[in-house]
């Protein structure tokens, strides 16, 4: 990327941050502008349900404003992560409990009507990485939680290990065993259930 | 440091497995890296799983983005609710630490008042408590110099007991009774202080007008069974307690003077932190009861 741009977000964070720290509620809201796709988006995969995922995210940015003050330094964006992954983990332990709802999600998949950024692709196309989402979505959900959200962070946000192990509050060194595993496991995944990728998709063998 | 040992016992194979995904993304040490290397070139399977791994990841790195269905911008309405609940919350854990601290405090006054009184009443006299109307007439200044020496010997009679009133010794009296009364600070307080009560009270017999926070509440402790003393009626103490910050300086020198002098004040700061807890632990509830009604 553009590195002076780079340079000059990263000063207009610090100052929306310490103004929101002092309860600016304006710089807050900037500060949402610009991560309220990446929090939508980490929880939709975590949770893989549009409503669950909206909740969370809205949760966490309610509760991020709040414990602001509480924010010292670092990343913001990992900061801000660990909290959407808190409010992830509770709309899991919620859905836990009321496991009925997932028969609803396998009726009405949101991932692949009208949902999708990208239309500038022929129907075809579309549909084509409509199955291939569906599929990598499946085998996300098939992961433990921890993992899953490890692979989320590295794999679909591209975030650097030193992010995910402050995103998640764990050591580096937990981080790569769990996004080792958490590959291996998708991988082994996507292997075993070939028939649900698209052929051109399909993971070649040696 | 048993991650030394693990890795030791496992096969070149079962290494170069769990290290793939580091190798992906460039994060092995030199060493690692080049172990890899050697064991991929010979290993077949390893190749393959490799190379799985690298389409996965960019699978991964394909899926879509998702528009978002809603905004999450925080409302400006939304913003001051959110900072009342901050500033409620902070208040209400700055007054459960406060109720607590208050607490602990009573209880180690309380406590430490209670075992000095113990310790105290052990050598002083055997004293029948008085009632109170017939000790209003009997005390004077000169009495209350003479009691420093007139303490020591046990007198049923009225003026050696009340004489001493202001002295050590009517400390000593006085701590005999609320040894019975102990721990329960109000009550301890009411019944502590008539002997002193009455030796400035001589002359003008007070009206018991009930203080509103001293009445007498039952006490939930066991009482040492102390079967010399008659348990007095507290009923015209109440009243007393009023006119004890009237009493004559006749202070003991010396160095438990400093000791005696806030033992004297130990049940108005007992009474005191007593009334405090009550009314910062209601404060706590009735906010708690609140905070989960909204």
């Amino acid at each position: 990327m553009h590195e002076a741009v780079g340079v000059a977000q990263a000063v207009d964070e610090r100052a929306l941050v310490a103004a929101a720290r002092r309860g600016d509620a304006q710089a807050f809201n900037r500060l949402i502008l610009t991560y309220q796709t990446l929090a939508y988006n980490v929880a939709y995969r975590m949770l893989h349900d549009q409503d669950a995922a909206a909740d969370a995210a809205q949760e966490a940015f309610i509760s991020a404003f709040r414990a602001m003050r509480r924010f010292r330094g670092g990343s913001f964006k990992a900061w801000l992560l660990r909290i959407v992954s808190n409010a992830c983990y509770d709309q899991l332990r919620v859905a836990q409990r009321r496991p009925t709802s997932s028969i609803d999600d396998m009726l009405v998949d949101p991932d692949h009507s009208t949902v999708l950024t990208d239309h500038a692709e022929s129907p075809e196309d579309h549909a084509v990485r409509q199955d291939l989402a569906r599929a990598i979505q499946t085998g996300l959900d098939r992961l433990p939680p921890d993992q899953r959200a490890t692979v989320i962070l590295a794999d679909i946000q591209g975030l650097s290990y030193e992010e995910i192990a402050q995103a998640t509050g764990v050591s580096l060194g937990t981080v790569k065993s769990r996004l080792s595993r958490g590959r291996a496991r998708l991988r082994d995944y996507l292997q075993r259930e070939q028939e649900l990728l698209p052929r051109r998709y399909r993971l070649r063998n040696g | 440091m048993f991650d030394f040992l693990k890795r030791w016992a496992k096969t070149e194979h079962e290494l170069c497995q769990g290290d793939l995904s580091a190798f992906l993304d460039g994060r092995l040490t030199p060493k690692e890296h080049s172990r890899v290397e050697r064991h991929l070139e010979e290993c077949a399977a390893c190749r393959a799983d490799l190379e799985a791994l690298r389409q996965t990841v960019a699978l991964l790195h394909a899926m879509p983005v998702m528009k978002l269905p809603r905004s999450f911008l925080i409302s400006a309405g939304e913003a001051i609710r959110q900072r009342q609940v901050q500033r409620r919350r902070l208040a209400y854990a700055y007054l459960r630490a406060a109720t607590a601290v208050a607490t602990v405090l009573l209880v180690l006054v309380v406590s430490g008042d209670v075992t000095l009184r113990y310790q105290a009443a052990r050598p002083a006299p055997r004293v029948s408590r008085l009632r109170p109307a017939a000790t209003t007439m009997l005390v004077e200044t000169a009495a209350v110099e003479k009691g420093q020496e007139a303490w020591m010997q046990p007198s049923p009679e009225l003026s050696t007991i009340v004489a001493p009133a202001e002295s050590f010794g009517a400390s000593e009296a006085e701590q005999t009774e609320a040894a019975q009364n102990a721990l329960d600070a109000q009550t301890s307080e009411v019944r502590a202080v008539p002997s002193k009560a009455f030796a400035t009270a001589a002359g003008s017999p007070v009206a018991p007008t009930a203080a509103p926070t001293a009445t007498p509440r039952p006490t939930s402790t066991p009482v040492p069974p102390t079967p010399a003393v008659p348990v007095p009626s507290p009923q015209p103490a109440v009243g007393e307690v009023q006119d004890r910050g009237q009493l004559p300086p006749s202070l003991p020198s010396g160095p438990w003077a400093f000791l005696d002098v806030l033992r004297g004040f130990l049940p108005w700061i007992e009474l005191a932190l007593a009334l405090a807890v009550a009314l910062l632990l209601a404060t706590t509830l009735w906010l708690h009861r609140r905070q989960r009604l909204v």
